[in-house]
């Protein structure tokens, strides 16, 4: 009986250095300064606007940086989504739905060319930021 | 003989022209295309935008009718209805109907007036305002798939060389102008370098095996397997229709009614449907042999039915509808010699659709009692009126 709580407590030790590694490898990848956006010269605000016609909407645009998702955002109904210090070369992938039209409008250039219209059904598209 | 004759010429006329009317967009108006999913029977039920009909061509009680919703055409004046934080607030002028039809006699001369309202007091067709269908589309196992395919890849092609190309390359994938085996070799190998993980393992299997994989035409047919689900759910209307004599504007005939829709095989995976139809009215007519109007011989009529609609392969929409229905008709008023207190009728209804937006319901009565048969053919047009208006808005 002694034997098996002790054997009970022991077993929860190695469980700190596995966070601890998962955090250190992590770590160098996540930072700010390669990731998340900060306020450099040519940094932008961004808007993406929906509108959603003859029926409602809704869709996710997902803010990519060198391959990384540094954003995201959602919206219901016709409106816009912004994204802060957004770069040259970021790029934005739209996921939805709309069971009448949608209208995706982003204010600056990009390719391909905004306004993009969807009609009835899925909407799978996404922009670079030029 | 010459009545025939002018019949024909306008129902010939009215096919033309409404086929001219739709020919004048260019493509094909996808606006509503859940509403031209939508089968022909349900369309006589509850009618999102405008109908035109024309009644019992080969009766002498003949009638010209039209049918529309008042959104129709307050959205046809305002364009800004049509946006979404408006349009949700208008779901009750969409469930009503109104109807105004002209009768005419075996010369197609006037021969009274009809007019009626319809409300949709359960309505769970309307794709349009449903946030539950939006919920069942993103929750779809194979749509999670599409949209993180869309992530990971537009994740990737940032980083690789020529983005700028690959970028529209791949946009004009995904609104299906280019299939996936047309696609330059780098886009290809970075697509199905995308698809290869456990989210996307369908999606990775089913580009791997087909090179005419086109995602626009994927996607449509998985939203059109379910809007047409959805087109099962259940809708039920309450009416009023009167109809005036001819020389007076006074009731001849008032007729309040109601009609159940459900479709009866939801989610299965079959090329048809089969769509149950449960109609009642009672009908208000003047007693002739009492002089002066009244409408004091009431008839009760309940008419339970089953439409089977044929659909085609690809596009999902309903090219033969077939109904069957028992009608039971009860006399609640006075008896008398000739009349029968209750009568049974067994009803069949063809539904052709000659063009997309043009059906021609052939109905046959019989009285197996007396071993009566009636036929009658009408013509309904339906005009998707806010196509033109949705377009204004852009």
């Amino acid at each position: 009986m002694a034997k098996s709580a002790k054997k009970a407590k022991s077993k929860p030790e190695p469980q700190p250095e596995a966070t601890t590694k998962t955090t250190t490898m992590n770590t160098p990848i996540l930072t700010t300064a390669s990731l998340v956006a900060e306020g450099v010269d040519g940094s932008l605000t961004v808007d993406v606007t929906f509108m959603f016609s003859a029926g409602i909407g809704q869709a996710t645009a997902l803010l990519f940086r060198k391959g990384v998702l540094i954003n995201m955002q959602s919206i219901s109904s016709s409106g816009k989504i912004h994204f802060s210090e957004v770069q040259s070369r970021d790029s934005i992938a739209v996921n939805g739905v709309c069971t009448g039209t949608a209208d995706i409008t982003v204010n600056t250039p990009t390719i391909p060319e905004s306004p993009l219209h969807f009609d009835e059904g899925l909407i799978i598209s996404g922009f670079l930021i030029k | 003989m010459t009545g025939k004759i002018v019949g024909i010429v306008v129902v010939v006329f009215f096919c033309i022209t409404t086929r001219v009317l739709a020919q004048q967009t260019p493509t094909p108006n996808p606006i509503l295309r859940a509403d031209s999913l939508a089968t022909g029977n349900y369309k006589d039920v509850l009618n999102s935008f405008f109908q035109l009909a024309f009644d019992r061509l080969s009766n002498p009680d003949k009638s010209i009718r039209f049918t529309g919703t008042p959104f129709a055409v307050m959205a046809k004046l305002d364009t800004t209805l049509l946006v979404d934080t408006s349009y949700k607030k208008y779901t009750a002028l969409r469930n009503l109907n109104y109807m105004f039809a002209l009768r005419l006699d075996t010369s197609f001369k006037f021969n009274g007036f009809s007019s009626g309202i319809k409300y949709a007091i359960i309505n769970k067709r309307d794709v349009t305002v449903s946030k539950a269908f939006l919920n069942t589309v993103i929750r779809d196992t194979v749509v999670k798939q599409l949209y993180s395919l869309n992530a990971n890849i537009i994740a990737k092609i940032q980083t690789m060389a020529n983005s700028d190309s690959l970028q529209r390359e791949y946009i004009n994938f995904t609104f299906g102008k280019i299939n996936f085996g047309a696609l330059s070799l780098p886009l290809h190998d970075a697509l199905l370098a995308a698809a290869n993980n456990d989210s996307t393992r369908l999606l990775f299997d089913v580009l791997k095996e087909n090179k005419n994989f086109n995602m626009k035409k994927f996607a449509d047919n998985l939203y059109k397997d379910m809007v047409e689900n959805f087109n099962n759910n259940a809708l039920w209307t309450v009416g009023v229709t009167d109809t005036t004599l001819k020389n007076q504007f006074v009731f001849s005939n008032v007729v309040f009614h109601t009609e159940f829709l459900k479709g009866i095989n939801k989610f299965n995976k079959t090329k048809n449907d089969l769509e149950l139809d449960i109609k009642s009215q009672i009908q208000l007519v003047d007693d002739t042999l009492k002089a002066g109007q009244d409408l004091k011989r009431a008839i009760f009529n309940f008419e339970p039915g089953i439409n089977w609609v044929l659909k085609t392969r690809t596009t999902k929409k309903s090219y033969l509808e077939l109904k069957f229905s028992g009608g039971y008709y009860r006399n609640l008023s006075t008896l008398y010699a000739s009349d029968d207190r209750d009568r049974i009728f067994v009803n069949g209804t063809v539904r052709v659709r000659i063009f997309s937006d043009i059906w021609v319901p052939f109905e046959v009565k019989y009285d197996p009692r007396n071993g009566n048969l009636l036929g009658f053919i009408n013509v309904r047009a339906n005009f998707r009126a806010l196509a033109g208006a949705a377009k204004q808005l852009l």
